[in-house]
């Protein structure tokens, strides 16, 4: 396990320097000039080549590539990520704030979606090919199927701006953070509860859980302690990935319920051609994608001992 | 006590109570229910990236930080200069040397003096390189200033090596902070802002919101606010909303009290409803325009030029295209733009026949089979890269069609934008600017702002034209600067080297209760000390 888990994890550094060279030459090779659009953005005013030619010293930016990614790359080891071109902060601090309100909605979210999913796709299994059965997996589609930005406007119409029960712009109110949770959660319940539906309903059909029913064993405990602990094994697979899936949903969620974020912040370095920052946050997604992964890798073990790494 | 005497002392207690309640200055009675927590969204986009308008170019920091910092000038709202943390300014007869003269009392949020020294610093900051000031440093005339210098605690002098004639427009926009703070909080000062306004900045959640908090020993006045001592509201906050059609409809669900650059869609939500107000901020600038690039066939002969100018109508397009709730523009800049011309109005009536015979004349003879117009097998075919409002391209689009001008709409991102403006890769490219001023048309349209980072898109160069622009930087009698801005503005016309449009007014929706609303001399710009809400 320990020899696993250093192999897993000495593996981290070179995806994250591939994701940041990946990043930072797609940075690069995107038309337009961070200098420029920081002074004069679109509609502001004129600037002259001087003092374009000034900046782009002052922030490196008129180095060759090469030395650049190399000052980011060592920098990075350090724990310095550089400073936002447009906000001119650090970037460490601006995603580290961002950073905790994603958290925490990818958190709520998954809330959200294992609280839907799991008993959706429970409730399923145990009433396989009836009507019941089919209802869950009509909800379960309608949750793949349904696209972030339209399911979170139609929650935004109903419940907030008719209803007026909820928020519609969370901010970071903690009670904003139910619609967008939601939003997040819904999505990926509905994938959960699809393979929570098949995997126990699979196992559901083993021998030891005939068994367990044979000896007289309540439905409930055969259920519960037997045959669901050995289906939530595929389905943990699934919760880590989505999860890593969250993050990029944030993206959407964020802006549709007007949330501070890395998602929001995110589009903007992108639009504004802020490199250190676009590097920054997808070195940060990045990482907590592979750090999500190592820890289901880690859990499986937990769940089913009679999983071993070679 | 019987019941007569209790009925007389009761009587009396009634009318000493009623004498006394008249007897109260009805000012004080007004100022006690005048407060409140004024909530206003607007669009994510407009969020500042810093707080500080000395550094960011965007006129949402210069309003918010309006709030913070009192400036040197006030823009009134009917477009005057008038004297605010300084007392008056004189400028010399060859507009070389600027004296400002301070109010002597004036304290910063952290209690330090508003002196001269201060001023020194504020406006020796925006001019150092390192600050990394863009628009500010051009509008205090950073290419002509050589020093300032303190004569005393309340009279500065400020010289340039040539006149500067957007100074006034510069002090009236620039923040004043306390030297202080700056020096504390070093490049975190953007988000611990300390100037000598009636507001203090007391929360940035980035992406979320911005709050203000009433700063309750503020002795300021007019011209910034209507009476004297702090502002009415307590708190301001600023929410960033990212999606259009939930900022059309906050207000309603009561989550705001105002809504500033409502979508024109969800105008319908507010207007003739007796629990709103809507009003709108019209803007100076250039509108929304296409710049035709000059250097480059077709648009390099006038006459193709002059016959798109005579194929739409911009009045037609409103009407069309938003129901009138935009703004016309016929001219290089909106009639809300100081030295507005207005001949540009009469200057390209709509009249297909006209340019159908102007097209003619250049060459271009239409093709029976495709209906589009050919000169040596090539077809008028051009480009219209546009940021956003796609309906205005296709709407030219099918005014060109009956003249037989093939148009295609392209929706491109801003860098991509400034990367073709820059190569000259665009047959019509959109482009507006924005300033109070009329210097946007030097910006716009001197030859020499040809270079990666300038304004002058077009590539067309006249030697009488560019004399005209050069000289409007160099003037200091606004009379004349006046007059030499009138003649650009008919030569500029005359050429055809842009498609004038429309406009897109700045509409703010408030509750009813959000009263003294007053808008500025330009549409992104609004007081707020004398606002409250009605409770």
């Amino acid at each position: 396990m320990t020899r696993y888990l250093s192999q897993r994890t000495s593996a981290v550094l070179p995806v994250l320097l591939l994701v940041s060279a990946a990043v930072f030459a797609i940075m690069h090779v995107l038309p337009g000039d961070p200098v420029q659009l920081m002074l004069a953005g679109a509609e502001a005013g004129q600037v002259t080549p001087e003092l374009m030619a000034q900046l782009r010293k002052s922030m490196g930016l008129d180095q060759p590539l090469y030395t650049q990614f190399a000052r980011f790359v060592l920098n990075a080891l350090r724990g310095d990520l550089g400073e936002s071109i447009r906000f001119q902060s650090p970037v460490s601090a601006l995603v580290g704030q961002a950073a905790v309100h994603t958290a925490e909605l990818s958190v709520a979210g998954l809330l959200v979606a294992l609280a839907i999913g799991l008993p959706l796709g429970v409730v399923a299994a145990l009433n396989e090919n009836t009507w019941v059965d089919a209802l869950c997996m009509v909800v379960a589609l309608l949750g793949v199927s349904m696209p972030l930005f339209w399911l979170g406007q139609l929650l935004i119409m109903g419940l907030a701006i008719h209803l007026r029960w909820l928020p519609a712009i969370s901010g970071d109110q903690a009670r904003g953070l139910i619609l967008p949770a939601v939003t997040l959660g819904f999505v990926a319940a509905g994938l959960i509860s699809r393979l929570m539906r098949s995997s126990l309903s699979e196992v559901l059909h083993h021998e030891y859980v005939r068994t367990a029913r044979a000896k007289g064993l309540h439905e409930g405990a055969v259920v519960i302690r037997h045959a669901l602990r050995n289906a939530l094994i595929p389905v943990l697979t699934v919760v880590g990935l989505q999860f890593g899936g969250m993050l990029s949903g944030a993206v959407v969620t964020e802006t549709v319920f007007s949330r501070p974020g890395l998602g929001t912040l995110l589009v903007k370095a992108i639009l504004w051609h802020d490199y250190p920052l676009v590097q920054g946050a997808v070195l940060l997604m990045a990482a907590s994608y592979v750090l999500v992964n190592l820890w289901v890798d880690v859990m499986y073990a937990w769940v089913d001992p009679r999983i071993h790494y070679a | 006590m019987s019941s007569p005497v209790r009925r007389l002392v009761l009587a009396l207690l009634l009318v000493g109570a009623l004498l006394g309640s008249l007897a109260a200055p009805g000012h004080l009675a007004a100022q006690a229910r005048r407060g409140g927590n004024l909530i206003i969204a607007t669009r994510a986009s407009a969020e500042p990236a810093s707080m500080d308008a000395q550094v960011d170019p965007y006129a949402m920091t210069w309003l918010l930080n309006s709030f913070v910092a009192d400036p040197l000038v006030a823009l009134t709202a009917s477009g005057e200069y008038k004297p605010m943390l300084a007392s008056g300014w004189q400028i010399s007869p060859n507009g070389l040397v600027l004296t400002l003269r301070l109010r002597s009392g004036v304290k910063f949020q952290d209690g330090t003096p508003v002196n001269a020294e201060a001023v020194k610093f504020n406006i020796d900051r925006v001019m150092n390189p390192e600050t990394r000031s863009a628009l500010m440093a051009n509008y205090l005339g950073s290419k002509n200033f050589q020093r300032t210098e303190v004569i005393n605690d309340t009279t500065l002098k400020v010289y340039y090596s040539a006149p500067v004639p957007s100074v006034l427009w510069g002090l009236s926009i620039l923040p004043i902070w306390s030297p202080a703070a700056v020096r504390k909080f070093g490049r975190d000062f953007h988000q611990n802002l300390v100037g000598a306004g009636a507001f203090r900045m007391a929360e940035w959640v980035k992406g979320s919101h911005i709050k203000f908090v009433k700063i309750p020993n503020y002795a300021g006045g007019p011209p910034g606010q209507e009476h004297t001592g702090p502002a009415y509201l307590d708190s301001i906050t600023v929410r960033f909303v990212g999606e259009e059609g939930v900022l059309g409809e906050v207000l309603r669900a009561g989550e705001v009290n105002m809504v500033m650059e409502l979508p024109a869609q969800a105008l319908g939500n507010y207007r003739n409803n007796p629990n709103y107000q809507v009003v709108a901020g019209y803007q100076p600038g250039s509108g929304m325009q296409f710049v035709m690039n000059t250097s480059r066939p077709p648009l390099d002969d006038i006459r193709v030029r002059r016959a798109l100018r005579h194929a739409y109508d911009p009045d037609r397009m409103n009407q069309t295209l938003y129901d009138n709730n935009y703004v016309v523009v016929k001219g290089p800049v909106t009639k809300y733009t100081r030295c507005y011309w207005k001949g540009a109005e009469e200057a390209y009536r709509m009249d297909l026949d006209r340019s159908r015979a102007l097209l003619d004349e250049a060459g271009w003879r239409v093709n029976a089979r495709t209906g589009i117009r050919e000169k040596d097998g090539r077809p008028l075919s051009l480009g219209i890269a546009m940021l956003h409002h796609k309906e205005l391209g296709e709407y030219l689009a099918t005014q060109f069609r009956a003249i037989g001008v093939e148009l295609r709409v392209e929706v491109i991102p801003g860098p991509v934008q400034l990367q073709r403006a820059a190569s000259g890769q665009f047959d019509l490219m959109y482009q507006r600017l924005r300033s109070f001023e009329p210097d946007d048309l030097f910006s716009l349209w001197y030859s020499q702002n040809n270079y990666p980072g300038g304004w002058a898109w077009s590539r067309f160069q006249d030697a009488t034209l560019d004399q005209i622009l050069l000289r409007t930087q160099f003037t200091a009698d606004p009379r004349e600067r006046c007059r030499l801005f009138t003649e650009a503005q008919k030569m500029i016309t005359d050429f055809a080297l842009a498609l004038p449009t429309l406009d897109s007014p700045i509409y703010y929706a408030m509750h009813r209760s959000v009263k003294n609303f007053k808008l500025g001399a330009f549409g992104a710009w609004f007081f707020v000390k004398d606002m409250y809400i009605e409770r």
